[in-house]
């Protein structure tokens, strides 16, 4: 089981993860932090979730494979 | 790091760079890895500078891009406060500002773009927001409660507008085109976009290309195209930028409007790579060289570049261009990219309600899509432009959608 979580101490609610998987992540109004919304991730969404990982300007994302 | 040629030299630790440093640890290189950073403090994260730091009430500094306990882990040596001054591919050494000749069997240039300078009259260049400094520079235009004059009316220079406006400085953007974005968003987009900033109070002059700027005891005259002369207080200039190539004058790296690479990121030179904003690939649309200057982008070819030198690869890097602005508490995403004379068709949502899709395209090619508020589309889009997909595969995803 592999999911992706937000270091709340790192995000800054940026949103580019959103915009390379707006299915995995989320930035709802208002609010200081991405949501992850996909608890489980599938093998279609690992290939865009590393690219979010690699891609946070704040290195805020975390894959946790297990 | 020394003189030995054996191990990889990053000149540059942006997004680009330390993407490559990372790309060598994933993929098994356990050599020597060096980093050169040209400023004194580590590398941050550039885009937030014109878009939520300028508006942030209390000053914060950006953040780095990568902690030391990432660094150490990895083995990447981080070299802050050292830029690079030359390069001898003959006896493969950059050589730094403090005098140090580092030897490299890869070197890879990521030094990206600087800030296009616009100086005065008098000589003084105007301020602009590029870098750490700038934006120092550009928080004491917000708070000086004077009225700033922006001239540029790209990205930078519409993030800046909308933060200042956030804060209640009066602003007015000098544009030379007639329509702020409209090559990039076509004209329903733009139209909306330009209507966006004038509800929130920003003064425009399109069509108003600056042709020179003369310091005045009250501020600055700024020449316009047609004759005109704006009389404006503080002046920020946001037009474009360059690639920081002077360094590699004369070193045999081939330049063009930046460091010419294939598309697996080598120059002409072998063990010579280069990545991020600096790289200048051929576009076989156009028969020229062409950069892009996206944070994705600069991460993923960097990366790419970081893989190509552990693996002892040449793959080329391709993706789909991405590019977003936050205005006015509005993100607007730019995938692919529009060409000029494209057809823009509304595929979901509307423009003027700032919540929409739109795609861009020819005939019966997709080339981009702009999106507004409707965030679950860009995945979407970005798999059809990756694919090659035809515009009525965009208009059937929408449909579907």
């Amino acid at each position: 089981m592999t999911s992706v979580t937000v270091d709340p101490g790192r995000c800054t609610a940026y949103g580019i993860c959103v915009g390379i998987h707006p299915e995995v992540f989320a930035v709802p109004p208002g609010s200081p932090l991405t949501v992850v919304t996909r608890d489980v991730l599938t093998e279609d969404d690992l290939e865009d979730v590393r690219e979010a990982v690699r891609a946070c300007p704040a290195q805020a994302l975390r894959l946790v494979e297990g | 790091m020394g003189r030995i040629n054996d191990g990889v030299v990053i000149v540059g630790a942006s997004a680009a760079g330390l993407s490559a440093a990372d790309g060598l640890r994933e993929v098994g290189y356990t050599g020597p890895l060096t980093v050169l950073d040209e400023e004194a403090e580590p590398g941050y994260d550039r885009p937030m500078l014109s878009k939520s730091l300028l508006a942030a009430e209390e000053h914060s500094a950006p953040a780095p891009l990568r902690t030391e306990e990432h660094l150490a882990a990895r083995g990447i040596d981080l070299l802050a406060g050292h830029g690079a001054m030359g390069l001898d591919i003959d006896r493969r050494l950059v050589v730094t500002n403090w005098g140090e000749a580092i030897g490299w069997r890869h070197v890879v240039v990521a030094t990206g773009v600087t800030a296009r300078p616009m100086v005065t009259a008098g000589g003084t260049a105007l301020p602009t927001l590029r870098t750490r400094a700038d934006l120092a520079a550009a928080r004491r235009l917000a708070t000086s409660g004077r009225p700033v004059t922006l001239i540029g009316g790209g990205f930078i220079g519409l993030e800046v507008a909308s933060a200042l406006r956030s804060r209640g400085v009066e602003v007015t953007l000098l544009c030379a085109t007639g329509l702020p974005l409209a090559g990039a968003l076509g004209d329903e987009v733009a139209g909306w976009l330009h209507g966006l900033h004038l509800a929130n109070g920003v003064r425009f002059e399109l069509g108003a290309a600056t042709v020179s700027v003369k310091e005045t005891a009250r501020g600055h005259d700024v020449r316009l195209a047609d004759g005109r002369v704006h009389r404006a207080t503080s002046v920020l200039a946001g037009i474009g930028a360059e690639p920081a190539t002077d360094w590699l004058i004369g070193s045999g790296v081939e330049l063009d409007h930046g460091v010419v690479t294939d598309a697996a990121g080598r120059t002409n030179v072998e063990g010579v790579w280069a990545a991020g904003d600096i790289a200048a690939r051929r576009d076989p649309l156009h028969g020229r060289h062409r950069r892009f200057e996206h944070w994705t982008h600069a991460v993923e070819q960097g990366r790419r570049v970081g893989l190509n030198i552990a693996r002892g690869e040449a793959t080329a890097y391709d993706a789909v261009p991405y590019v977003w602005t936050e205005q006015f508490g509005l993100t607007l995403h730019l995938l692919g990219e529009r060409r000029p004379g494209d057809t823009d068709i509304v595929v979901e949502g509307s423009v003027s309600t700032g919540d929409f899709v739109v795609v861009h395209g020819a005939g019966d090619e997709l080339h981009g899509a702009t999106v507004c508020g409707r965030v679950r589309a860009l995945r979407t889009y970005r798999k059809l432009l990756r694919a090659g997909a035809s515009l009525n595969d965009a208009l059937g995803a929408a449909a579907s959608a």
